[in-house]
Order: structure tokens, then sequence, then C-alpha cells
């Protein structure tokens, strides 16, 4: 499957969204959601390169678009074992079993309390950019396309015995 | 007893934890509604007694609100206070969420006490 950021006709201005200062932002979101929704303690393991075309490292993905001020995307991916362990978490300590929709909805609803936590400490795209419904995907076998003047980042966390890549992905019209 | 509550937002997990967080808070309803979406949301509300909507922003079909402005316009569950759950948590959003019929604000990602809080101060 190929998924391909669109062209955005409202971000017309040059902005680095991805500056060290709203990298750390997005360190700060990942600790405050991790820490407050599953009582978990994650830490910034480093920055991965994130070339086009490459292929994910784990099985549970959420892409979250971002529409307004900012066209791209934040993407998440994390092992299906460690998906069970924060739907589990998230139910209380519940059981989840592999496949079940707690699995999808969690990296779901991670990625989107990710993405609107970061957006929303950055004052210029908090009510300037809007968030898509998360698209959940199954499997490794994708990449996301990225055009030409696309700026990317991607990040590893490691939260427990296992680990959350991170991409956050716009178009950047310079 | 607090009467019937309507959790709205499109993730069943969410949906859970909202419940988790109502009963680990002590806030005792009578009765649990929910909904997948807006749409959901306003056909539940049209045949049933609700005290306390419970509504995510970002859904598909019809969003928290779209749900909000079709309440109003069709003077659904009037009175009834509407706690928005969501990450969409920027100023210009909670004044736009308020304008068009929200009674409150809880982000995600919340805390127990985050939930029992606003509940409370809207039902006492």
């Amino acid at each position: 499957m190929a998924i391909s950021v669109s062209d955005s006709k409202s971000a017309s201005t040059h902005h680095d969204w991805f500056s060290d200062e709203n990298l750390l932002l997005m360190d700060e979101t990942v600790k405050e959601v991790f820490g407050v929704m599953l009582g978990l303690k994650i830490e910034l393991e480093g920055e991965v390169p994130a070339g086009a075309g490459e292929r994910v490292h784990h099985e549970q993905t959420a892409i979250i678009g971002f529409a307004g001020a900012m066209s791209g995307i934040c993407e998440i991916n994390i092992s299906t074992v460690g998906c069970i362990a924060i739907a589990s978490v998230m139910l209380g300590g519940v059981e989840v079993e592999a496949g079940s929709d707690s699995v999808g909805d969690a990296v779901g609803e991670l990625c989107n309390m990710l993405a609107g936590g970061w957006k929303n400490r950055i004052p210029s795209l908090g009510s300037a950019c809007l968030l898509s419904v998360p698209t959940v995907i199954e499997g490794t076998s994708y990449h996301v396309h990225q055009h030409a003047n696309a700026t990317s980042s991607r990040r590893s966390y490691k939260f427990a015995e296992n680990r959350m890549l991170l991409t956050l992905l716009y178009d950047d019209p310079k | 007893m607090l009467g019937t509550v309507l959790i709205v937002d499109d993730s069943a997990l969410m949906r859970k934890i909202v419940l988790r967080a109502l009963d680990a808070a002590d806030l005792d309803f009578e009765e649990v509604l929910e909904a997948g979406d807006g749409k959901e949301a306003l056909k539940l509300l049209k045949a049933n007694t609700v005290a306390l909507i419970m509504c995510d922003i970002n859904m598909p079909v019809m969003n928290g609100m779209e749900l909000l402005k079709a309440m109003r316009e069709q003077n659904v569950a009037a009175g009834v206070p509407v706690l928005m759950v969501t990450t969409e948590s920027s100023a210009e959003h909670v004044q736009e969420a308020v304008a068009v019929g929200a009674s409150g604000y809880v982000r995600k990602p919340f805390t127990t006490n985050d939930i029992r809080e606003k509940v409370l101060a809207l039902l006492h």
C-alpha cells in the first residue's frame, strides 16, 4: 500500500516546524501522554534517519493528517506486543488479545493524542492546524511516499521493553 | 445515581477509557449509552433522556462540533450539559465549542481527577 501526502495550497509561507525547539515539544508531549494516560515512563532514544521509501519496523502503525497552517502527517509505529501492552494499560489491566479492535484503537488514539498535544503546544499551529481521524495500518508492507519538498523527522522512543518510532512529515513550500 | 450518560467517540477503546474513568471517580451513572459519531449520538438523544453528554470532536460522519450545532438547530437535548473530551484544546477551539453549546472541556490525555472535577461541576 502507498500513502501520499497531499499538496497544500494554504501552507504558502516557509516555517521550520521541526526546529529543535518544536521537536523538544514533541518529546514533552510523548512523556506527558505516556505518563498521564498509561502511567509509563518513556525515553527518547534518538533521531532515526527517515528516508523516502524506507520500510517500517513494527507491525502496528497509526497516521494522523495535519491540514491548514501545516500540511503533513504524524505517524507512529509500534510492535503488536507493545500495542497490546498499551491497550491493556488503557483498559485498566484487562487482557487484550492480538487482533482485537482494542489494539488498533490504542495505536490510533495514542497517535491522536501525540499529534494533537504537539500542535497545541505550538501557538502558530494550535487552532490554525486541524487533525484528521487516525488511519490504522496492521502489517509492514507499505511505505509513505514523500514529495520532493517534504521535510521529515523521525525519533525513536523506548518504553518498558518496547519501542515507538514517531515520524513527523510536512510539505515545505520553500 | 446520576441518570444516563452518553459517551460519543469513534474509538471504542476511548469510550471504555472514559467509562472506566467515570467508575474510578465514583460517578455512579444509572445507564451508559455509547455512540461512535455525532449522527448516532443525535439518534440516541432523540430517543432517550440523558443527564450528561461526553463528546469527542474529531470523528467521522458527524464530528463533535457538527453534533452540537445539530442539537441546537433541532432543539435536541436542550439544557443537557455537554463535556468535550478531546485533543483539540486550543483556546480558539474551546471558544468555538462553547459558542455552539459545549458546557466544558477535558483535554486528552486526562486523569480520573480531571473527569471527576469537570463532571461534578456540570451536574451540581
